[in-house]
């Protein structure tokens, strides 16, 4: 029996969902992003990646961002909001074969054609080391505990402390003779490794690989349907809107330290530019009277004799104060000017101050 | 080597039995709580449109109220359920406010009640424009009476009722009781300071020659009296000296006056010029702090018990809240049927209001108007408190605040509003054209909180 049909989602080879966002995400060789609302059943947004098939596609737990892997090695970030990718990275050379992000969001580990294994800081898109598979890697995947699986041909070598420096040898092996490792994937909350294989599907034990400590009130594997039946509904009621998706998830009710000129928009800016010029009055500030004494000015229609002109004459204020003493400067500097070119002895200040300038 | 895996069991997990609670372990590792911040800020914006939703702050009114205008409302200070209220025809009722209804009712004066106290000993003492005070038994044992047997019955019947008559030589506008002792005080052509047991006046009190309005005894520091005249003045008197100690003059009339039941020394008063004013006895040079937001006379002003809030009832048919350090009222309620609002009053539980008002209803208001005042459970009452806090936390974000702030008032308030504003600004505007064209200096700004004073003085001995 067909329930609903999702007849925008064309070709599609990976699916995954953002649990809080209550948003499936689908891409394939379409060459599509596409986030389709699952408590509405409204298509959020859709993003033409213009770089082909995808290859593989994983979501940053920590901020909800989608990393899509592409054939020419890059990777690419989105968010529903923006159509253009948040972020792009040059992975790998040829195809990225498999990524996985761990639960911080801090790191990212990509597996490339070109039999690299490569881990990325996220947080400042930094490659931190690179290790080589004998093959092309076909998955990886990223535990609770940082331990990083990596199935290559029909082996699976698991990884231990890979974030903190740069290891020497493998924590683990394991094979699985004449098949091809397909998949790979870390059982939540329990050490186990869940291996797809071209023969079926496998599961080994692989100790200190889970989260020991679950949090009952935020996922539960022991819940009661009557505590799933709530927490659906408290996840509705929470859901989170798709533009809350943002390379830092902190960004909301914090405060935008950025410089105006960072932080606006050119939009803004513009706006902010016009509503300046309409309330700004011709003179203002001491540097912009300064900026309009010009000694070589001879006649009698100087910008400051303008600005002067236009007040009404008996209004005495701070301003106007301000005009008179830098219409008085400009006078001082034309008057020296001309009897230096005139060959008299430039006038020096007084030195003594003001002291004894009550003797002259 | 033996190397440990996580395993658990089932049985540690769910309950055996459905009386048996589940384990709930918590992990608060930030990694397993992603989106933290987006998903409160969710939470807080659900509650804050949950509080609008159930915020209706009318409960209903008390019996059906007075035949005129209710101008004085008494609490009962030693219990929660009982309040007194007084009319414009010289009727006063005492209520039982668990069954909203009249547990008294005495034609007391010819012409208006002006004041109406209960005293300590669950006696009424009222007062009117007809030269009288007096004091009526309330002995509410009416109800111990119903359930005891017939022998008890005629105890006190025949005390019920007016008590005593003291004749005073003017009318009198307000009165107050001490706390405590036997003692209340007056207040008309002269303020004066009575004892229950005596027929005259103790005392007189008055510091120059106006009609006093309104007297308040101090409920913490028993023994201060503060008290506003028709010559728009305030003062302040000790009753261990038995005279006034200092005098403050403001532009407009104080219509009332509430001391802060907590610190002993904050007094608030209601304004005729739109404003209330909270003071500081020891300062009184300027106010602490100005409650805008009212658009006519402010009539009266209540604080509640944990001095946390006041409530103002004013001429423009409405009633504010106000936190008590901030300038704006945090909420305002009105009706259609409500008329010009005389007086307000917190319960003695502080969660509500009691207003009278022109049209002769008393009527009941909560004091958070999204309350209810029912028996929670547990997880209800965490889940407020963790709203509350949401709330709190979130305050400022726009849209937290447009929803929050937003309250429907009426449009002849919001008109009226609009053209205060308007006059306020260009009476601002001509005070900064008025500086800018003097000499620099000879015309400071003045402070908001002391642009009311006109002048303060301290008594001599």
């Amino acid at each position: 029996m067909e329930l609903h049909r999702l007849k925008q989602h064309i070709d599609t080879t990976l699916l995954d969902f953002l649990p809080y966002h209550l948003l499936l995400t689908t891409a394939g060789n379409t060459g599509f992003l596409k986030y389709h609302d699952v408590s509405t059943g409204e298509l959020v947004s859709e993003h033409r990646t213009k770089l082909g098939p995808t290859q593989c596609m994983k979501q940053n737990p920590w901020n909800a961002v989608m990393h899509l892997g592409h054939s020419n090695g890059q990777i690419t970030l989105w968010s529903p909001s923006m159509s253009t990718p948040l972020a792009k990275i040059q992975a790998c050379r040829g195809p990225v074969r498999s990524l996985s992000i761990n639960r911080n969001g801090n790191y990212m580990v990509v597996a490339g054609s070109d039999k690299t294994l490569k881990i990325w800081d996220i947080r400042n898109f930094k490659e931190l080391d690179t290790y080589y598979t004998p093959t092309q890697a076909n998955s990886v995947d990223i535990s609770d505990t940082d331990l990083i699986s990596v199935g290559w041909g029909p082996h699976i070598t698991i990884w231990n402390n890979c974030f903190k420096k740069k290891q020497n040898s493998p924590y683990m092996n394991h094979m699985i003779p004449s098949s091809q490792i397909q998949n790979t994937k870390f059982v939540p909350f329990e050490d186990l490794l869940g291996i797809g294989h071209n023969n079926g599907f496998e599961s080994i034990i692989v100790p200190g690989s889970g989260e020991a400590n679950f949090d009952a009130l935020e996922l539960n594997p022991f819940e009661t349907s009557k505590q799933r039946q709530e927490s659906e509904i408290r996840s509705l009621m929470n859901k989170l809107k798709p533009d809350m998706i943002t390379l830092d998830p902190n960004v909301i009710g914090s405060v935008d330290k950025r410089a105006p000129s960072e932080r606006l928009t050119t939009k803004e800016k513009s706006q902010q530019q016009q509503e300046k010029e309409q309330n700004q009055t011709p003179l203002k500030t001491e540097n912009d009277v300064n900026n309009l004494i010009n000694p070589n000015v001879k006649g009698k229609n100087s910008s400051l004799r303008k600005a002067k002109r236009k007040q009404t004459q008996n209004v005495i204020n701070e301003r106007s104060k301000r005009v008179e003493a830098a219409l008085k400067k400009e006078k001082d500097l034309r008057r020296k000017k001309i009897s230096v070119s005139k060959g008299g002895h430039v006038e020096k200040d007084d030195i003594l101050g003001n002291a004894l300038s009550r003797f002259n | 080597m033996k190397i440990k895996t996580i395993s658990r069991s089932s049985d540690t997990y769910i309950p055996v039995r459905n009386t048996q609670e589940s384990a709930l372990p918590r992990n608060l590792d930030p990694a397993l709580h992603p989106f933290e911040r987006a998903r409160e800020y969710t939470k807080a914006l659900t509650a804050t449109k949950m509080e609008r939703m159930f915020a209706q702050p009318f409960i209903g009114q008390l019996g059906n109220g007075h035949r005129d205008g209710v101008y004085s409302i008494a609490k009962n200070f030693k219990t929660v359920n009982k309040i007194a209220t007084g009319s414009g025809d010289g009727v006063i009722k005492y209520w039982d406010l668990t069954s909203r209804n009249e547990a008294y009712s005495f034609k007391a004066h010819y012409g208006m009640v002006s004041g109406l106290v209960v005293t300590p000993d669950h006696k009424m003492l009222s007062c009117g424009a007809d030269k009288t005070v007096k004091l009526w038994n309330v002995q509410s044992d009416s109800d111990y009476r119903k359930n005891s047997d017939d022998e008890s019955v005629n105890d006190n019947t025949s005390e019920e009722g007016l008590l005593k008559t003291y004749l005073g030589a003017h009318s009198f506008q307000s009165m107050d009781h001490h706390k405590s002792d036997p003692t209340f005080v007056t207040g008309g052509a002269e303020i004066n300071l009575w004892d229950i047991n005596r027929t005259r006046p103790v005392s007189n009190l008055s510091w120059g020659a106006d009609n006093i309005t309104t007297v308040k005894f101090n409920k913490t520091e028993t023994s201060i009296i503060a008290s506003a005249g028709s010559d728009n003045s305030l003062i302040l008197y000790d009753m261990r000296t038995n005279s006034p100690t200092q005098k403050i003059r403001t532009t407009m009339r104080t219509n009332a006056i509430c001391w802060n039941p907590m610190e002993a020394y904050v007094f608030a008063s209601a304004s005729e010029d739109h404003n209330a004013y909270l003071w500081d006895m020891r300062n009184m040079s300027r106010s602490i702090n100005v409650f805008k937001d009212h658009v006519s006379a402010v009539m009266d002003v209540d604080f509640s018990p944990t001095g946390q809030e006041i409530v103002t009832g004013s001429y423009d048919k409405t009633i504010r809240i106000f936190e008590y350090r901030s300038g704006h009222s945090r909420d305002i309620y009105h009706t259609k049927r409500m008329q010009h609002v005389f007086i307000t009053k917190f319960s003695m539980d502080s969660k509500y209001i009691f207003s009278g008002s022109d049209e002769g209803n008393v009527r009941i208001w909560r004091s958070k108007a999204s309350e209810r005042s029912g028996v929670k459970s547990t997880r209800l009452r965490n889940k407020l408190e963790y709203d509350e806090k949401l709330k709190e936390r979130f305050a400022n974000m726009p849209e937290i605040r447009r929803i929050s702030k937003h309250r429907h008032v009426p449009i002849v308030i919001k008109k009226a509003g609009e053209i205060k504003r308007t006059e306020i600004n260009s009476l601002k505007r001509r005070e900064d054209n008025e500086r800018r064209h003097s000499k620099p200096g000879s015309k400071p700004y003045k402070s908001e909180r002391e642009k009311h004073i006109v002048g303060q003085v301290h008594k001599k001995d």
